[in-house]
């Protein structure tokens, strides 16, 4: 078994065609991308799709793979960005307002978890509605929890211009929650 | 990352954010995943081998439509010396010209070339082939009643001039199972076709679907590419019973795909 700090080793085993390094690379990853994926599209066969392509594209790609001292997970969510950005220019896909497959299960109360659910609609309603940037930077920072200098790195900007980004798409996203909501009520 | 610095509606937002429901991808689909890599793995690794006892089979492959095209072209060589060659007689003649190039082989996957304008080469790869061309010309004089005109009569072969432009891209059909779907290619076996011209049904494509496809072949740096003009489901996928749980070392590089 490879240790996670050996992730060099780990990716010159899987460069080789090591499947139990391969292996590892994608149990170490594949959650947080099929995570990241999830948020951006709508339904669950369409993010197990686009995750499958991440990761078969990541076995083909290896052997021109350059180790550059950061996370292969940056890559991964390039190649995830990309393939989303295939899917949107595919399909230009329409806001999708639908309630999410899966429930929140930490609620007991079923009123409480229908109240959720809707809560968790409306979010990613707000949050599909942003710009492409918006999503990612809110989604990687605040739910797959990736370091600011990690999303500089998946975005190809610096990171004084990820926090920027991250304050306006909070501000966005406030902005979107409340028309949302604004028009629910209504 | 210091959270003071947000305000306290940006902190709710991110409460909220990261309250969401975190939906993780069911382990079934997970260990499906890991299967499909594992085989591109011994399709990327494997095809990666200097010699394989597989390759003069493969090579030999490769040479296919350059073997039907030279038939092609050496059936209508014969049409066009028999239509040149000179008529003696007033009896108009009719020639029906058959050709039977045939390398019939037996192993899957089963390719047909069609090279307009007669010809059919059925050929299946395997690690020897034998491909035996054979181009017969009947002649079948009919005598008629009618005076001999007086001009000259002309031997007819039963192809218009436009069959004289052989299509320089051989026609190929591949019937078989889908091992790999990635965007713009699948794998039928070990052949690469590429499915960017009929996305409509390629989205529809699974792993071990049976389908067969019709299409354009061509030589790339990588080998012979099919591009697909046609594909048929011939099959939906037989159902893969689930990949059983990782373990430490326990996959070796067989692959137990069902076709």
């Amino acid at each position: 078994m490879y240790a996670l700090s050996d992730e060099e080793t780990l990716i010159t085993c899987a460069q080789r065609g090591d499947k139990m390094a391969i292996s590892s690379l994608y149990s170490m990853y594949v959650q947080n991308i099929y995570k990241y994926v999830r948020y951006r599209v709508d339904s669950e066969a369409l993010a197990e799709d686009i995750t499958s392509e991440v990761f078969l594209r990541m076995v083909r790609e290896l052997p021109r793979y350059r180790y550059t001292g950061s996370p292969i997970s940056a890559w991964l969510y390039r190649i995830a960005h990309n393939c989303v950005m295939d899917l949107y220019r595919k399909q230009r896909r329409e806001l999708s307002d639908e309630l999410p497959e899966e429930l929140p299960g930490d609620a007991a109360d079923p009123l409480d978890t229908v109240a959720l659910a809707e809560d968790h609609a409306q979010l990613r309603g707000a949050l599909q509605s942003l710009s492409s940037d918006y999503q990612d930077v809110l989604i990687l920072r605040f739910i797959n929890d990736v370091s600011h200098a990690e999303v500089a790195e998946i975005m190809g900007k610096t990171e004084a211009s990820t926090r920027v980004l991250q304050h306006r798409a909070l501000k966005a996203l406030g902005t979107a929650l409340r028309a949302i909501q604004q028009g629910r009520a209504q | 990352m210091n959270e003071s610095q947000f305000t306290p509606q940006e902190m709710d937002l991110i409460t909220q954010l990261r309250r969401s429901a975190a939906p993780e991808m069911k382990s079934e689909a997970v260990e499906s995943l890991r299967q499909r890599m594992f085989d591109e793995v011994d399709i990327i690794w494997t095809g990666a081998q200097p010699e394989s006892p597989t390759a003069p089979a493969r090579r030999g492959m490769r040479l296919l439509p350059l073997v039907a095209l030279f038939i092609a072209l050496a059936s209508l060589a014969v049409i066009f010396a028999l239509s040149r060659l000179p008529d003696e007689t007033p009896i108009e003649e009719e020639i029906f010209t058959t050709e039977t190039p045939t390398a019939a082989l037996t192993a899957t996957p089963t390719i047909t070339q069609t090279t307009t304008p007669t010809h059919t080469a059925s050929v299946t790869p395997t690690a020897t082939q034998t491909a035996s061309p054979i181009a017969t010309a009947t002649i079948a004089p009919t005598s008629s009643p009618v005076p001999p005109s007086p001009q000259p009569a002309t031997a007819l072969p039963a192809i218009d001039a436009a069959d004289d432009v052989i299509e320089s891209v051989p026609l190929v059909i591949i019937e078989g199972p889908v091992t790999t779907i990635s965007e713009h290619h699948i794998t039928i076996f070990d052949q690469l076709v590429e499915i960017d011209s009929v996305q409509d049904v390629a989205a529809q494509l699974e792993v071990n679907m049976r389908i067969r496809v019709r299409g354009e072949a061509r030589f790339e740096s990588s080998g012979l590419v099919i591009r697909a003009a046609v594909i048929t489901i011939i099959r939906p996928p037989a159902s893969v019973p689930a990949a059983p749980p990782p373990s430490s070392g326990g996959r070796g590089s067989g692959s137990s795909r069902s076709s």
